[in-house]
């Protein structure tokens, strides 16, 4: 069980995001409070995961339709809690 | 001077000479009168009436100035008890605030000021006296010096004080009794302190605090938020007799304290109205406090630890940005400024946000931001704003709705109704077609761009925006969303940089790292360089065409080929 509390908002974002408990942008404002809060406390490669991820999120928000931003989101969320959970098992 | 019809004295006074009191105390066939005054002045007694002695008494309102702090002793011992408080505000107000920096260096300054700041205190409290308090507190607060106040207020030993007043629905009032002495305050509490959570660190009743040393008070009348003051403050909280009027006391954390313009804020009255300009940092504290003061219980409720850990980092900012100035404070002492921040990260990174926690997270978010906002800005030298505006901070600022800039290739717009009678404004669309006359309405993509169907395709072309020609990297400058110009199109508000307008969620992106948390540290330039230099394509979203900006791992997204600048990621790829 993950218990580090910003790793944990990361998945419990993600799965609040795919449930629509959480919009675009709630999902985008938690994923840059915990990038900020993890700078220089976590693995690079997962530090860089979220800033990917953060970036791409972003980016659907305002590239994308609306209908087709959940498909497009939970992609880039299905690769960063691959690399999370590869250190976080 | 007559009394009850009496003459008593004759008071000549010079014509330059403001501010002087009088004072007459009768008892038994004895009529005591003082003259408080700051002049030349003389005071004659007249022929007594039958019966009745007269006691004549003149007092140097300057004595506190002079550092003649014997006499202002001798005045208040001889003054009666019910002009006590006259006198010490006279005394006050005829000292400038230099001399009154120099008061508490001595132990005799200390105790005289820690008298008169007793009597200013006591009984009812105008909004004068009020403010001749904060004064004083300011003063005893740069005499301890930011350095040492920060680290008290950070020791964990640093005492802190329970505070609630009685009341119809209290059940266990504390608060403590205070009486100043030659060597520091002799502070008492009631017993009920022992249902406290701060009993576990005090463990005493009774304690002798110096005048230096800087102690906190938990207000649980203002729903617990702690204060670290000079523990000159208690005074004034032992003699608060009311909730309101301790309240008032806790605003001035929130407002003006720093200026010394506090009394009364939040308060009304007439003071209310003399307050003309407050410090803009109390913008962003205000907005801050007044939302984490509302939501103190739920913030520890929802965060546990995080919350309390941010809640510590509040009170210790706002008390330190109260007695020094959130400028000073920002350049002093940046780590009490990034604890904000941190703390307020770590809070939100704590909990997953459901709905209702974002919107409380939102507003403090917004509140820490504009916090931290005004001290970059304030550490260079802050600006000063009407104290209307920063008891409302909420409101956004006025904003004047102009009509866009050129973004033509060789022209210019001019606001309407400003047009010259010559040729009219056009803009060009470049590739030799003719020019199109503008209109104030959003224009259509410019340029000669192939579309891209939302793929990478060619390199800009050589039409650019009006903003490449002509101008500087200066004139785009570097800053926050409040410090740019800002354009109101079709309703919504941009911040005009450069040539270019820019959404708030853009500005806010751009912002340096560590100072915000979206902030991704690209600059201006940087933003510019991508829309000039790299790849471009075009997608509709939702019916709203956007171009999409290329440039390495940078990536910007715009409406109407580039003007609007709606988001940037510089770690996109």
């Amino acid at each position: 069980m993950i218990t580090h509390p910003h790793i944990k908002l990361i998945l419990d974002s993600a799965r609040q995001y795919r449930e629509q408990q959480l919009g675009i942008e709630g999902l985008q404002q938690n994923l840059s409070a915990v990038m900020s809060a993890l700078e220089g406390d976590v693995a690079k490669e997962i530090h860089d995961a979220l800033r990917k991820a953060e970036a791409w999120v972003d980016s659907i928000r305002f590239t994308v339709n609306e209908a087709d931003r959940p498909a497009e989101v939970g992609r880039v969320l299905d690769e960063l809690e691959g690399i999370v959970r590869r250190f976080y098992r | 001077m007559l009394s009850r019809g009496v003459p008593l004295a004759q008071v000549t006074l010079a014509s330059d000479s403001p501010g002087n009191v009088v004072n007459v105390e009768m008892e038994g066939g004895t009529a005591e009168v003082t003259l408080g005054h700051t002049g030349p002045v003389k005071l004659e007694a007249v022929p007594a009436s039958a019966g009745l002695k007269v006691k004549l008494h003149q007092f140097d309102l300057r004595a506190l100035a002079l550092e003649r702090y014997s006499d202002v002793q001798q005045a208040l011992n001889e003054a009666s008890w019910n002009g006590r408080d006259d006198l010490a505000e006279a005394v006050l107000k005829a000292t400038s605030d230099e001399e009154l920096a120099r008061v508490p260096k001595s132990r005799d300054g200390q105790w005289a000021l820690a008298r008169l700041c007793e009597e200013v205190t006591s009984g009812y409290v105008s909004d004068e006296e009020h403010k001749q308090a904060q004064r004083v507190l300011r003063a005893w607060a740069q005499h301890v010096g930011l350095e040492r106040f920060s680290r008290a207020v950070e020791d964990k030993r640093t005492k802190v004080f329970p505070v609630r007043k009685s009341g119809p629905t209290v059940r266990a009032p504390v608060s403590p009794a205070v009486r100043a002495s030659p060597d520091g305050l002799k502070v008492s509490l009631s017993s009920k302190v022992a249902e406290y959570p701060e009993w576990q660190a005090l463990k005493e009743t009774h304690f002798h605090i110096p005048y230096d040393e800087v102690v906190g008070v938990r207000l649980y009348d203002a729903g617990g938020a702690v204060r670290y003051v000079p523990a000159l403050f208690l005074v004034e909280v032992s003699n608060a007799e009311e909730r309101n009027t301790l309240q008032k006391c806790g605003e001035m954390f929130a407002l003006g304290l720093t200026l010394g313009l506090g009394g009364g804020a939040g308060a009304g009255g007439a003071a209310a109205s003399t307050l003309a300009w407050c410090d803009r940092a109390a913008v962003g504290l205000g907005l801050l406090l007044s939302v984490v003061d509302d939501h103190r219980g739920e913030i520890l409720e929802r965060y546990g630890e995080e919350g309390a850990r941010f809640l510590q980092a509040t009170d210790v900012l706002a008390s330190l940005v109260a007695f020094y100035g959130l400028g000073r404070v920002a350049v002093a002492l940046p780590r009490a400024v990034q604890g904000l921040r941190q703390a307020y990260l770590g809070m939100k990174a704590s909990k997953a946000a459901l709905s209702s926690d974002e919107v409380l997270l939102g507003r403090i978010g917004h509140g820490v931001d504009e916090l931290l906002d005004q001290a970059e800005k304030a550490s260079k030298g802050g600006e000063v704003i009407p104290i209307e505006r920063a008891r409302k901070p909420n409101l956004p600022p006025a904003v004047e709705e102009q009509p866009l800039r050129a973004t033509g290739t060789d022209v210019r717009l001019v606001p309407l109704g400003q047009q010259s009678a010559g040729p009219r404004a056009v803009a060009s669309p470049g590739g030799g077609k003719p020019p199109t006359p503008l209109s104030p309405a959003a224009p259509s993509l410019q340029g000669t761009r192939p579309a891209g169907a939302g793929k990478a395709s060619a390199p800009r072309p050589s039409t650019e925006l009006g903003a490449a020609k002509g101008e500087g990297r200066a004139g785009r400058l570097w800053g926050t969303w409040d410090g740019y110009p800002k354009v109101t199109v079709g309703g919504r508000e941009y911040a005009q940089i450069g040539e270019r307008l820019y959404t708030r969620h853009a500005v806010e992106r751009m912002m340096p790292r560590g100072l915000t948390t979206e902030g991704r540290s690209m600059s201006p330039n940087l933003v510019e360089d991508a829309i000039r230099e790299g790849t471009s394509s075009r997608v509709v979203v939702d019916g709203v065409e956007r171009t999409i900006f290329r440039s390495g791992s940078v990536e910007v997204v715009t409406e109407q080929g580039g003007k609007l600048v709606i988001s940037v990621n510089p770690f996109k790829y």
